[in-house]
C-alpha cells in the first residue's frame, strides 16, 4: 500500500517569543496513512489533534521528526494541489457569500471557469446549501459555515481530505448526511484523517483510529481489532476509549505522585467519581 | 499575471472597497477640488490658482496617504488575524502571490479613486479656468505658453468645417442598417464596366415581397467616387442591380458629384433568394474620364434585425464608447501619459476633438429636428446626453498646449504623476513590512496571543 502521509518520531513544543518551551503538543509520534483508508484521531481536548493536523499541511513545522505528505514536504505547492482542509473552525471572508466563497477558492486553484462553475454547483447541490448560497457568509450559522468550510474543502476534489472536528455544530441529520458523504468519498477511494470528539463516526466510517492522550498515542489500530475484547457491548468504542483514557491518566497520576511525594509529602487527589461523570457527560456532547 | 494573484486582488478590493469608508472617503476625494475651487486666494488670478492647487492636493495627498496605509498594514494581518490565511495557505499559492494579490488590489482601489480624483481635478480645473476669464481678463495670459508645441493646432482650426461631412443620415443607418463593404479600389476607364457581387446579404422575410416606402427599411448601395478629371466636378453613369438569375437589371442613370458619399436605393427585389446581389456600374460618361470607387466607401446597406434592438444596442454603444473615450482620455493623461507634458497634451487634444465631433452630430441633429416637426427616438435620447457632453468637455482651441485651459489641466495633472509614483512607494513599503513580519513565519497555525 501506498503512505500518503508519513510522521516519523515528531515532536512539537510551543515555544515563545523567547524560545521558551511552552507546551509540548505531540511528543515522538510516528504513523503513517494509507491511500484510500480512513483515520480517525480521538483524544480529550488539548490532546495535539489538531496540531498533528496542522504539522500534516505545513501550518506548523515539527520540532523534531521528519513528515512527508504526497513524499514531499508537507507545505509543497505540488502536494498541496491535492489536499483540502477543514479547519477546526470556519476561517471564511465574511463580506463574500457562499458561492463567492468557493469561487474565491477555485480561482485560487487556477480551475477555468466553466469547470468552476459545474464543480461549485455540484458541491452546493451535494452539502444542501443551496437555499443561502447568496447569503454572506458572515451571517451563517455555525452548521451553515460549516457546511461551506466543507465544500471549501473539496472545491479541488481532493485526494487526502484533512478534516478537523467536521461535524462540530451540525444538528443530528447534518451529522448523518456528512457520515454518507465520507462513506461516500471513501468508496471513491479519498483517503482522509479526521479529527472528532463523536465517537459513533469513528465507530461507523473509520478504518483505524488513534487515541492521543498528551501528545501521544495510547492506543492505534484497526476498529475492528481494538474492539474485538468488546464485541458483544453496546456503546464499545466509548466503552474502549474510557478504559484507555482512564487508564492511562491513573498510569500518569500514580507516576506524578511518587515523584512528587519525593519531594513533598502531600497525598495527591484520586479522580473521584463526580469528577468522572463529569468527563462521561463532556464525551457525550452532541 | 495568473488567476491567484488576481483571485487575490479582487478579494481585497471587496473587502475594502465596498465598505462605508471607503465610500465616504471617495465622497470627500471627489468634492475636494470643487470646494477648493471656491477658495479666493489673495485676490489675484495667479493667487486663486495657486490655493486652488495646493489645497486640494495637500488634501488629496493625505485621503491618499491615509487610505494606503490603512490598507497596506491591515490587509494581510486582517487574514492572519481572523485565521482566513489559515485556508489560503494550504491552498497551492505561493507567498509571493499573495503579497503581489494583494499589492494589485491595492493599486485597484487606488486607481478607482485617482479616477474619481483626477476627473475631479480636471471638472474643477474647467470651472475655474472659466471663472478666472471672466474675472481677470488681463490677468489671464499670464497662465498661457506660448510655445507652439503642434504646428497640428493651425491646421485643425482652418481647413474644411466637418459638418458637411458627417450627416444625421448616417447617423441613422448606423443604428439601423447592416453593411457589406468591398475591398480595394476600382478604376473603371470611360466606355468600361465593372461588375461587384455581394453574398449573403439576409433580408428580413416581408421586405422581399412588400418592399417598404420608409428610408431605411431599403436597400442602399453607398459609395462615393472620384474622377481622373480635377476639372469636372460629376461624372456620368448607368448602374445596373440584379441578381445573376434575373435577364433584366434594374436601371438607374447617375451624374452626380463627385467625393461626396452617395446613397443608391436598390429595390429588394434585385436581391436572389440566396441573399446574391449584382451590382454593375457602365462609365458612360461623354468627356472620357476614369471613375474611381474607393472600397472603403463601397458597401451595401440593408436593414438587418429589430429596429429597436438595433436603435438599443446603437445607444449603448454611443454611451459606452463616449464615456469610455473620455474616461480613458482623462485617466490616461493622469495615470499613464503624464510622464511627459507633451503626451498628455495631445490626449488633451484628442479629447477636444471628442467635444468637436459631438459638436458636428449635435449641431446636424438639432438641425434635423428643427427640418423636421416628428422627432425620432434616437435624436431625443442621444441628443442631451450630446449636449451634456458638449458643455464638460474642452472646445479644441481652448485645449490647445499654449490655451489657458491646456496650462490649467496640465499644472495640476502634472503633480500627479508624483502623486501615483508615491503612492506606489507608500502602499507597497508597509504591506512589504507586514508581509514580512507576518508571512516570513514559517508557522501560520499558531493562533495569535
Ligand atoms: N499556538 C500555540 N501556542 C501554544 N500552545 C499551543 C498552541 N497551539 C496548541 N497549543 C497546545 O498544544 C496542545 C494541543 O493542542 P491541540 O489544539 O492540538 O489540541 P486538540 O487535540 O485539537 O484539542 P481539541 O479537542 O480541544 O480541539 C494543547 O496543550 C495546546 O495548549
Ligand atoms: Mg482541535
Amino acid at each position: 500500500m501506498e503512505e500518503l502521509v508519513k510522521l516519523q518520531g515528531v515532536t512539537k513544543t510551543f515555544k515563545d517569543f523567547w524560545g521558551k518551551p511552552k507546551a509540548v503538543a505531540i511528543k515522538n509520534l510516528s504513523f503513517s496513512v494509507e491511500r484510500g483508508e480512513i483515520l480517525g484521531l480521538l483524544g480529550p481536548n488539548g490532546s495535539g489533534k489538531s496540531t498533528t493536523l496542522k504539522l500534516m499541511l505545513g501550518l506548523l513545522y515539527p520540532t523534531r521528526g521528519r513528515i512527508s505528505v504526497f513524499g514531499k514536504h508537507p507545505g509543497d505547492n505540488i502536494a498541496k494541489q491535492f489536499i483540502g482542509y477543514l479547519p477546526e473552525e470556519d476561517y471564511l471572508y465574511s463580506y463574500l457569500n457562499g458561492r463567492e466563497t468557493l469561487d474565491f477558492y477555485g480561482k485560487i486553484f487556477s480551475l477555468p471557469s466553466k469547470a468552476r462553475r459545474e464543480r461549485i454547483d455540484f458541491l452546493i447541490d451535494l452539502l444542501g446549501i443551496k437555499a443561502y448560497q447568496r447569503r454572506s457568509v458572515g451571517e451563517y450559522s455555525k452548521g451553515m459555515a460549516r457546511r461551506i468550510g466543507l465544500a471549501q474543502a473539496l472545491i479541488n476534489d481532493p485526494e487526502l481530505l484533512i478534516l478537523d472536528e467536521p461535524t462540530n455544530g451540525m444538528d443530528p441529520i447534518g451529522i448523518k448526511e456528512m457520515k454518507d458523504l465520507f462513506l461516500d468519498l471513501k468508496s471513491k477511494g479519498k483517503t482522509m484523517v479526521i479529527s472528532t470528539h463523536l465517537l459513533s463516526d469513528i465507530e461507523t466510517i473509520c478504518d483505524r483510529v488513534g487515541i492521543l492522550y498528551q501528545g501521544e498515542f495510547i492506543a492505534m489500530d484497526r476498529v475492528d481489532k481494538l474492539l474485538l475484547p468488546y464485541h458483544n457491548e453496546s456503546h464499545c468504542l466509548e466503552k474502549f476509549f474510557l478504559d484507555k483514557v482512564y487508564a492511562e491518566r491513573e498510569k500518569r497520576e500514580e507516576k506524578r505522585k511518587t515523584e512528587f511525594s519525593k519531594e513533598k509529602a502531600v497525598p495527591a487527589k484520586k479522580p473521584d467519581e463526580v469528577d468522572q461523570e463529569v468527563i462521561r457527560k463532556l464525551l457525550h456532547k452532541e | 499575471m495568473n488567476r491567484r494573484i488576481t483571485a487575490v486582488s479582487l478579494n481585497t478590493f471587496r473587502d475594502y472597497f465596498f465598505t462605508p469608508a471607503a465610500i465616504i472617503l471617495l465622497i470627500i476625494l471627489s468634492l475636494t477640488p470643487f470646494l477648493c475651487s471656491n477658495l479666493l486666494g489673495d485676490g489675484t488670478a495667479e493667487g486663486k490658482f495657486r490655493v486652488f492647487v495646493t489645497y486640494s492636493f495637500i488634501i488629496g495627498s493625505i485621503i491618499f496617504t491615509a487610505i494606503n496605509i490603512a490598507i497596506s498594514c491591515s490587509s494581510i494581518s486582517n487574514e492572519w488575524k481572523k485565521k482566513t490565511l489559515l485556508i489560503l495557505d494550504v491552498k497551492p499559492i505561493k507567498r509571493w502571490e499573495i503579497i503581489a494579490g494583494k499589492w494589485v488590489g491595492m493599486l485597484l482601489i487606488n486607481i478607482v479613486f485617482i479616477t474619481f480624483f483626477v476627473l475631479a481635478i480636471s471638472f474643477s480645473s474647467l470651472l475655474i479656468s472659466r471663472q478666472l476669464i471672466e474675472n481677470f481678463p488681463e490677468d489671464i495670459n499670464i497662465f498661457t505658453t506660448e510655445t507652439e508645441l503642434f504646428p497640428l493646432a493651425e491646421s485643425a482650426n482652418s481647413g474644411q468645417t466637418a459638418q458637411d461631412k458627417v450627416k444625421p443620415s448616417d447617423f441613422m443607418s448606423f443604428l439601423s442598417q447592416s453593411s457589406k463593404n468591398i475591398r480595394g479600389m476600382y478604376v473603371i476607364p470611360a466606355g468600361g464596366r465593372m461588375d461587384w457581387t455581394f453574398k449573403g446579404i439576409r433580408l428580413p422575410a416581408d421586405l422581399q415581397t412588400n418592399p417598404s416606402t420608409d428610408n431605411f427599411d431599403n436597400v442602399y448601395l453607398s459609395y462615393r467616387f472620384q474622377t481622373s478629371s480635377p476639372d469636372r466636378q460629376s461624372a456620368l453613369g448607368y448602374w445596373l442591380a440584379g441578381n445573376p438569375s434575373l435577364l433584366a437589371p434594374f436601371e438607374m442613370q447617375t451624374d452626380l458629384a463627385k467625393d461626396q458619399v452617395h446613397r443608391l436605393p436598390i429595390p429588394a427585389q434585385a436581391i436572389s433568394s440566396e441573399g446574391e446581389l449584382n451590382i454593375t456600374y457602365l462609365n458612360i460618361d461623354p468627356s472620357n474620364i476614369s471613375v474611381l470607387f474607393p472600397g472603403s466607401d463601397f458597401k451595401i446597406l440593408y436593414p438587418q434585425g429589430n429596429y429597436w434592438i438595433n436603435l438599443l444596442k446603437g445607444t449603448v454603444n454611443i454611451l459606452i464608447l463616449s464615456t469610455f473615450i473620455f474616461s480613458v482620455g482623462l485617466c490616461f493623461s493622469c495615470i499613464v501619459s503624464h510622464l511627459t507634458a507633451i503626451l498628455s497634451t495631445s490626449i488633451l487634444i484628442f479629447t477636444s476633438y471628442m467635444y468637436e465631433f459631438i459638436q458636428i452630430i449635435r449641431i446636424s441633429i438639432l438641425q434635423e429636428m428643427q427640418a423636421q416637426q416628428e422627432i425620432g427616438l434616437i435624436q431625443r435620447i442621444s441628443y442631451p446626453l450630446l449636449n451634456f457632453l458638449s458643455s464638460i468637455l474642452p472646445p479644441l482651441n481652448e485645449a490647445l498646449p499654449h490655451s489657458y485651459i491646456g496650462t490649467f489641466i496640465l499644472m495640476p495633472s502634472s503633480y500627479l504623476i508624483f502623486l501615483f509614483i508615491r503612492i506606489i512607494i507608500l502602499g507597497a513599503l508597509p504591506l512589504l513590512i507586514v508581509a514580512v513580519i507576518y508571512l516570513s513565519h514559517r508557522e501560520l497555525g499558531i493562533p495569535n496571543e
